[in-house]
């Protein structure tokens, strides 16, 4: 732009600047310290070295709140990542009312997780949930869902919720995805002679691999800090169903062990930062860029 | 020919067919709700469950809102909801614009830390945050919830940029020549062909703020600024005997987003698809 203006630009992103220093650069920073204190908010923080992340990492919570986030992020993101693509194909015709059906599909994207998870607890009650009278009919069941002592069951059943929850958003950027495919591939796949299945795997999907990737790495990022879900809609059962977001939410917030919770902080952070490089790495094995 | 035309055709019976029975899926827990919400006291707990069996009992609706401080949370997150909307609106434009039209000296180092700041995991950040609220002494106020709303989100600056980005320089020497000051070409040239960029960030900071329950649950403390999601979880137990009630309570909470979703939808999707494949 023009020369003489240049420095306007700094004006108009001033907030930006502001904003990050305030309410990114520094809550890292102090983050980073605190994890190294005891510190209860009342009483300047204590110097006390590693001692929070040697009682993270000896606490039962935490690793059994590793495996019930994991659990967790596979089955979320397995039962997403499938169905979105099966339905950003099915969506990508062109038929009269379509529109009506990407809205029903993004409904529950938009609407309030509390409000998602009374309708969800209600349908998933062993005794008189909707449920398991219709799993009965196709020969399933009876589940006890969030209800049950196993830590599986109720794990399973707030990720079948959370895909159900999510799975328009998936299939919303899958459809973006589609649409970019150009159709010239499709034609000649045709002319070709493959068929529906044939096309889908060995054309439609090495071209969506990108976008399904892109989803991938934000999915599990955004699933291995799951609170909400998880929060509103467990029940006590005796099952270990700790996550690391109720983890850190109830020592910061419930026992003030805020030097112990950015412990926990960090040390799931390293966590997803390999997890992310892991993915990186295998990115060149299955995704396919043009 | 005849014969293609004819196996497309049977093709979209079948799509038609496996998207209705996904959508009989998807809204399922929808279409229970309401049923359950319609009912009189302790049909909920029948088996066989009752679908859709009269008599309807719209009462519950009322019922609901006469109980407790319903009206006052929603209120409140109506409230919550429109400051931050303003906020996101203003700050994200202004910020996207001098990103996209001037290239000054470390704009692009300050977009990259942009970028980076949408990486950092919120479990790791909430803590600081709170403490700082805390020591400011505006814990139980709105503040946390919105002051950071008029600073910009790196995900909105970056949707900003993108859009100011795809609109001709030429209008901006214009203006120049014309005498009008950067300010002035901001609002009113720039902005205004925005619009649909800015429906959609509306729509989507209605979202987030209407639907927040981790922020309202760690700042708010007392009842009567509860917003609706953190005011439901506060009323449930009242209804434990009384689902029919709950589920008139959630559909209530679920209306604002749904119907504002589907005046803005025609923007929505475009933005999100336009950002979707760039990003």
């Amino acid at each position: 732009m023009t020369k003489k203006h240049k420095n306007w630009g700094w004006v108009f992103v001033s907030p930006y600047i502001i904003g990050f220093l305030v309410f990114s650069l520094y809550p890292i920073v102090f983050s980073g310290y605190i994890s190294f204190t005891d510190y209860d908010i009342f009483n300047p923080p204590q110097w006390v070295g590693f001692k929070n992340y040697i009682t993270a990492l000896n606490m039962a919570d935490l690793w059994m709140g590793f495996r019930n986030v994991f659990t967790y992020v596979l089955i979320l993101e397995t039962l997403q990542i499938s169905i979105g693509c099966i339905l950003a194909v099915l969506l990508n015709h062109a038929i009269k009312g379509i529109s009506a059906f990407r809205v029903m599909y993004f409904m529950p994207v938009l609407t309030p997780i509390v409000a998602v998870s009374f309708v969800w607890t209600y349908m998933y009650n062993p005794m008189y949930g909707v449920l398991n009278y219709l799993f009965k009919f196709i020969g399933l069941g009876p589940f006890k869902f969030t209800f049950s002592g196993l830590w599986v069951e109720v794990v399973a059943s707030i990720a079948v919720m959370s895909a159900w929850k999510g799975v328009g958003y998936t299939t919303i950027y899958l459809l973006a995805g589609l649409q970019n495919i150009s159709t010239d591939v499709n034609e000649a796949a045709r002319i070709d002679g493959a068929g529906a299945v044939r096309k889908f795997f060995n054309i439609t999907l090495p071209l969506l691999s990108p976008m399904i990737f892109f989803l991938l790495m934000k999915g599990v990022i955004d699933a291995m800090q799951v609170f909400d879900a998880f929060y509103v809609m467990q029940q006590a059962t005796g099952a270990n169903t700790t996550v690391i977001g109720t983890l850190i939410y109830n020592n910061a917030f419930e026992y003030s062990k805020f030097g112990l919770a950015s412990a926990i902080g960090w040390i799931s952070f390293i966590v997803i930062a390999i997890l992310t490089l892991i993915q990186k790495r295998a990115e060149k094995r299955w995704v396919y860029y043009e | 020919m005849n014969k293609r035309i004819e196996s497309k055709r049977t093709g979209k019976i079948f799509v038609v067919i496996l998207l209705s029975l996904g959508a009989i899926i998807m809204m399922l827990p929808f279409l229970w709700a309401i049923s359950v919400s319609l009912q009189g006291p302790g049909l909920a707990y029948v088996t066989p469950p009752q679908f859709f069996k009269p008599p309807y009992h719209f009462d519950n609706y009322i019922k609901v809102f006469k109980e407790g401080n319903f009206l006052r949370y929603a209120a409140n997150s109506v409230f919550v909801s429109v400051v931050c909307i303003v906020g996101q609106l203003f700050s994200n434009s202004l910020i996207g614009f001098g990103f996209a039209k001037y290239n000054f000296k470390g704009s692009q180092l300050l977009f990259f830390t942009a970028l980076c700041t949408m990486m950092i995991p919120h479990n790791i950040m909430s803590v600081p945050q709170y403490i700082m609220w805390h020591n400011v002494g505006a814990l139980d106020t709105y503040l946390p919830m919105t002051v950071k709303m008029f600073f910009g989100t790196a995900f909105n600056v970056f949707l900003m940029r993108q859009c100011f980005m795809g609109m001709p320089n030429a209008f901006y020497e214009a203006a120049l020549l014309d005498g009008a000051n950067p300010i002035k070409i901001f609002f009113r040239i720039y902005l205004p062909m925005a619009k649909p960029m800015l429906a959609t960030m509306a729509t989507t900071t209605f979202m987030g703020s209407w639907n927040n329950v981790f922020e309202p649950l760690i700042y708010l403390t007392s009842e009567s600024k509860y917003t609706l999601s953190l005011g439901l979880l506060y009323i449930k137990g009242n209804y434990e005997h009384n689902i029919e009630l709950l589920m008139a309570a959630a559909i209530i909470a679920m209306i604002p987003v749904v119907v504002i979703y589907f005046f803005a939808q025609k923007y929505f999707v475009e933005g999100l698809s336009s950002s979707a494949v760039k990003g």
